[in-house]
C-alpha cells in the first residue's frame, strides 16, 4: 500500500502539534475537532454515501457517552463499558434503522429528528439514572490495560489515533463493494436494486457503521471531559454536524475532517471580535456553501490536480 | 577599653539589624500579596444561543461594577481588567471558553448562572487553583467539593424549601399544582419543591412540566385545574413564565400563583396585561424594581440607560460579587489562595440589598426576598431567610 506524501505530511503535522504547543486550550479544542470529525465520518456514511438525511447522529454520539458514563461509574472496566457503549448504540440504530430506512427523503429526516428528541427527553427526564439536565459528573477515565492518560496531550494523541482508524476504516469501506454499493444506493436506489445491490440492506449498514462511529466519539468525550450534559448532544448540535459534513464536502472523507477542523476552531479563533464572532462565522459557512458547493473537499482536489495528482 | 567599646557598639548593631530584620519579616508576612497592574478578571458567561438573555444580565452586573470600581481608582490603587468569554448554550463551549480564560491566567474567574455549564468548568478551574464565584442556581453546584468554588446568588434549593413553606403557612394553600419548565432550573427546582411538600403534609394534585421551546402549555395548566388546585407553583424562565401567565388568562384560570423570580421579572411582566400580572408572587434572588431606595434607583437606571434591559436578580447578585472581591483583594492582596480563604470567611458582607454569609459548602446568599405584583408592578412583601443562615 503507497502511503501519499500528503497524507504523511498530515500525518506528521497531526503529531507534532503537541511538540509546538502545550497549549491546554488548543490541544482540549483539537481533542473536541478530532471526536467531531469521528462522528461526522460517521454521518458521511449514511448521508455522504448513502444519500439518507440523517438528523440522529448527535443523539448517538450523546448515547455512546452517556452509556460509557453509565458503565464505567458502575464499576465496569473502561475497555468494557466501551464495547458495551458501542453495542448499545449499534442495537439503538438497528432498532431504529429497520423500520424507518424504508421510508424516504425528508420523511427519514423527520424520524431521525424524533428519535433525537426521544433520547434527549429519556436523558432529562430519567434523572436518577443519567443525572437529568444537570449532568452526570466524575465519570472515569480512560483505562487502557492499566494506562491512565493525563492530560490533554495524552488524550490527544489517543484520539488522533482513533480519528486515524476511523479514516482507514472508512477508505477501506469506500473502495470496497459495500461502498460502491453504499453511492449506488445515493445515486438512485432503483438503478442500484436492478443491479442487485440489497438497497435497505446497504442503508442499514450504512446507519449503523454511522452510529457505530458517534458512539465511540461518544465514549471517548465522557471519558476525556468527564462530564456530559444533554446539551452537548442536542438537536442544535446534530444541525451543527450536519453543517460539518456539508462545508467540509458530502462524501469525501478529507471533507468530514476538514469540516469538523474547520467549524469547531474557527469560531474559537473568531472569539477576538467579541460578540461578532458568530455573525462572521455564521458568513464564513455561508460564503463556503455559496462558493464551494463541494466543500472544502473540492480545495483540496484542486490543488492536487494542480500538483499533478489527479483523483 | 577600645576593644570593649568597639565589642559592645556591634554588640548593639547586631541587635538593631537582628530588630530591624525582624521587623521587616513581620511586616513581609502583614503585607497583602502585592498585585499586578492592571488586575485580571475572567468571566464567562453565555452571551449568545438561547441562554443569552440569562448570561447578558451576569456580563452586565460584572462589568459595570468593574467600570464603576475602576473610574474610582480601582482596587488598592490598580485598575481591574475584564475579560469575557461566551459560552453559547453549549457545555462544551462553555469549557471551550473557560479553558481560554484560564490560559490568561486570571486573579480570579466569575462563572455564570447556567448550572450545567460550571459543572463543565470546575474540574478545570479547580486544578488551575483559581477562585471562581458563580451563580450557577443548581444546588449542587456548591457539593463538588472544590474548595475554589463559591456562589454568590441563592439557589433553588432554598427556593424549593420556602416556597413551598410560604404557600402553606403564610397563604394557606394546600391543594398546589406543579409545572416547571424541563431544564436543569426547573425540573430540579420541582423534585425539591415536591419534597418540600411532602414535608408539610401537603401532596401536590398535579406535577406538569414542558420543554424550554414549548409554546403552548395549555394542556398542563387544564390538568392542574381539572384536579381541583387551589394554586399553582410556577418555576420557569421569564419568557416562558408569561406564557404560561397569558395562557392561564385566556383559559379563565384563576389560581394563587408563586413561584421563581421570573414571575416579577420586568422582561415578563412587559409582555403581560395588568390583569394576568396582578397577584401573583414570586421568592428569589433580590430585584432593584420595588426599591425605594434613590441609591437603588439610581443604579437601576443607569444599568437600563447603559443595556437597554432593566437589572434583575442576576445583575445584582454580579455586581456585588465583583465589590466582595474588590474588597477581598483589598485586604489580603493578591494571593489566590490568599482570596479563597478570606471568602470562605465571609461574614456579614454588605452587598446592595442583602449581607453575604459563606456557609461550608462555598454559598454566600442566605436571604431571599418575598414579591407580589400589584398589577404589573413588583412589591417587596419582605425577606426570607433560609435555615442555612
Amino acid at each position: 500500500m503507497r502511503i501519499s506524501p500528503y497524507l504523511a505530511l498530515v500525518a506528521a503535522g497531526a503529531l507534532s502539534i503537541p511538540l509546538l504547543t502545550h497549549d491546554n486550550y488548543v490541544i482540549q479544542l483539537l481533542n473536541i475537532a478530532i471526536l467531531n470529525a469521528i462522528v461526522v465520518l460517521g454521518l458521511n456514511y449514511t448521508t455522504g454515501w448513502t444519500g439518507q438525511i440523517n438528523f440522529g447522529q448527535a443523539a448517538f454520539y450523546g448515547l455512546g457517552a452517556y452509556s460509557t458514563a453509565l458503565a464505567t461509574k458502575f464499576g465496569l472496566p473502561w475497555i468494557a463499558a466501551s464495547f458495551s457503549a458501542i453495542l448499545v448504540v449499534a442495537l439503538a440504530s438497528l432498532v431504529l434503522g429497520l423500520p424507518t430506512l424504508r421510508l424516504r427523503t425528508h420523511y427519514l429526516a423527520m424520524t431521525t429528528i424524533g428519535f433525537a428528541e426521544i433520547v434527549r427527553l429519556i436523558i432529562v427526564h430519567w434523572e436518577p439514572v443519567t443525572g437529568g439536565t444537570s449532568g452526570l459528573r466524575d465519570i472515569p477515565g480512560i483505562d487502557l490495560l492499566g494506562w491512565h492518560p493525563q492530560g490533554q496531550i495524552q488524550h490527544y494523541y489517543i484520539m488522533i489515533a482513533v480519528l486515524a482508524l476511523a479514516v482507514v476504516v472508512a477508505a477501506r469501506i469506500r473502495h470496497s463493494t459495500v461502498g460502491r454499493a453504499m453511492i449506488a444506493t445515493k445515486d438512485s436506489e432503483i438503478a442500484a436494486e436492478q443491479s442487485g445491490v440489497d438497497t435497505l440492506r446497504m442503508k442499514l449498514l450504512a446507519f449503523m457503521i454511522g452510529a457505530i462511529y458517534a458512539g465511540i466519539a461518544g465514549c471517548l468525550y465522557a471519558s476525556s471531559i468527564r462530564f456530559i450534559s444533554p446539551d452537548s448532544f442536542s438537536g442544535t448540535q446534530a444541525v451543527f454536524l450536519m453543517t460539518m459534513l456539508i462545508v467540509g464536502g458530502m462524501g469525501s472523507i478529507p471533507g468530514c475532517v476538514a469540516g469538523a477542523l474547520a467549524l469547531t476552531i474557527l469560531p474559537e479563533a473568531l472569539r477576538f471580535l467579541g460578540q461578532w464572532y458568530l455573525v462572521l462565522y455564521g458568513l464564513g459557512v455561508i460564503g463556503i456553501i455559496a462558493l464551494l458547493p463541494g466543500g472544502l473537499a473540492s480545495v483540496i482536489s484542486v490543488r492536487k490536480l494542480r500538483w499533478g495528482h489527479p483523483q | 577599653m577600645l576593644v570593649s567599646a568597639l565589642a559592645k557598639r556591634t554588640s548593639i548593631q547586631v541587635i538593631a539589624l537582628g530588630g530591624a530584620l525582624a521587623l521587616w519579616n513581620t511586616a513581609l508576612e502583614a503585607a497583602p500579596a502585592s498585585c499586578p497592574s492592571p488586575i485580571p478578571l475572567g468571566l464567562t458567561t453565555a452571551l449568545t444561543g438561547n441562554l443569552a438573555l440569562l448570561g447578558t444580565q451576569a456580563r452586565n452586573g460584572v462589568e459595570f461594577a468593574v467600570d464603576e470600581i475602576n473610574k474610582n481608582g480601582g482596587v488598592a490603587g490598580k485598575q481591574l481588567a475584564l475579560t469575557t468569554e461566551d459560552t453559547g448554550a453549549s457545555s462544551t463551549d462553555a469549557l471551550n471558553a473557560m479553558n481560554r480564560i484560564i490560559d490568561g491566567k486570571p486573579l480570579v474567574i466569575i462563572g455564570s448562572m447556567i448550572s450545567p455549564h460550571v459543572f463543565a468548568q470546575t474540574e478545570s478551574v479547580t486544578k488551575s487553583e483559581t477562585p471562581f464565584l458563580v451563580g450557577a442556581t443548581n444546588a449542587k453546584v456548591t457539593a463538588q467539593n472544590s474548595r475554589w468554588l463559591f456562589r454568590t446568588h441563592v439557589h433553588d434549593g432554598q427556593l424549593a424549601e420556602l416556597i413551598p413553606t410560604y404557600l402553606v403557612k403564610s397563604l394557606g394553600k394546600t391543594k398546589p399544582g406543579i409545572i416547571a419548565v424541563a431544564d436543569d432550573y426547573g425540573l430540579g427546582a420541582s423534585k425539591g419543591i415536591q419534597e418540600a411538600l411532602a414535608k408539610l403534609n401537603v401532596t401536590p394534585v398535579a406535577v406538569t412540566s414542558y420543554a424550554p421551546s414549548d409554546k403552548d402549555m395549555s394542556a398542563q395548566l387544564l390538568e392542574i385545574k381539572d384536579k381541583g388546585a387551589d394554586s399553582l407553583i410556577l418555576f420557569g424562565r421569564p419568557a416562558d413564565i408569561a406564557l404560561v401567565m397569558k395562557q392561564m388568562g385566556d383559559l379563565g384560570i384563576k389560581l394563587t400563583t408563586i413561584g421563581n423570580s421570573s414571575i416579577v421579572a420586568q422582561t415578563t411582566l412587559n409582555n403581560l396585561s395588568t390583569a394576568e400580572a396582578d397577584g401573583a408572587y414570586a421568592i428569589g434572588g433580590m430585584i432593584p424594581q420595588p426599591s425605594t431606595d434613590p441609591k437603588i434607583v439610581d443604579w437601576s437606571k443607569q444599568i437600563l440607560a447603559r443595556y437597554k434591559v432593566p437589572a434583575d436578580n442576576f445583575t445584582v447578585a454580579y455586581y456585588d460579587t465583583v465589590y466582595l472581591l474588590k474588597d477581598v483583594i483589598e485586604k489580603v492582596g493578591c494571593d489566590k489562595a490568599a482570596i479563597r480563604d478570606s471568602l470562605a470567611a465571609t461574614k456579614g458582607w454588605k452587598g446592595l440589598f442583602i449581607e453575604y454569609t459563606a456557609d461550608n459548602a462555598g454559598d454566600l446568599a442566605h436571604t431571599l426576598g418575598i414579591y407580589r405584583n400589584k398589577g404589573k408592578t413588583p412589591e417587596f412583601v419582605g425577606p426570607i431567610k433560609d435555615t442555612a443562615d
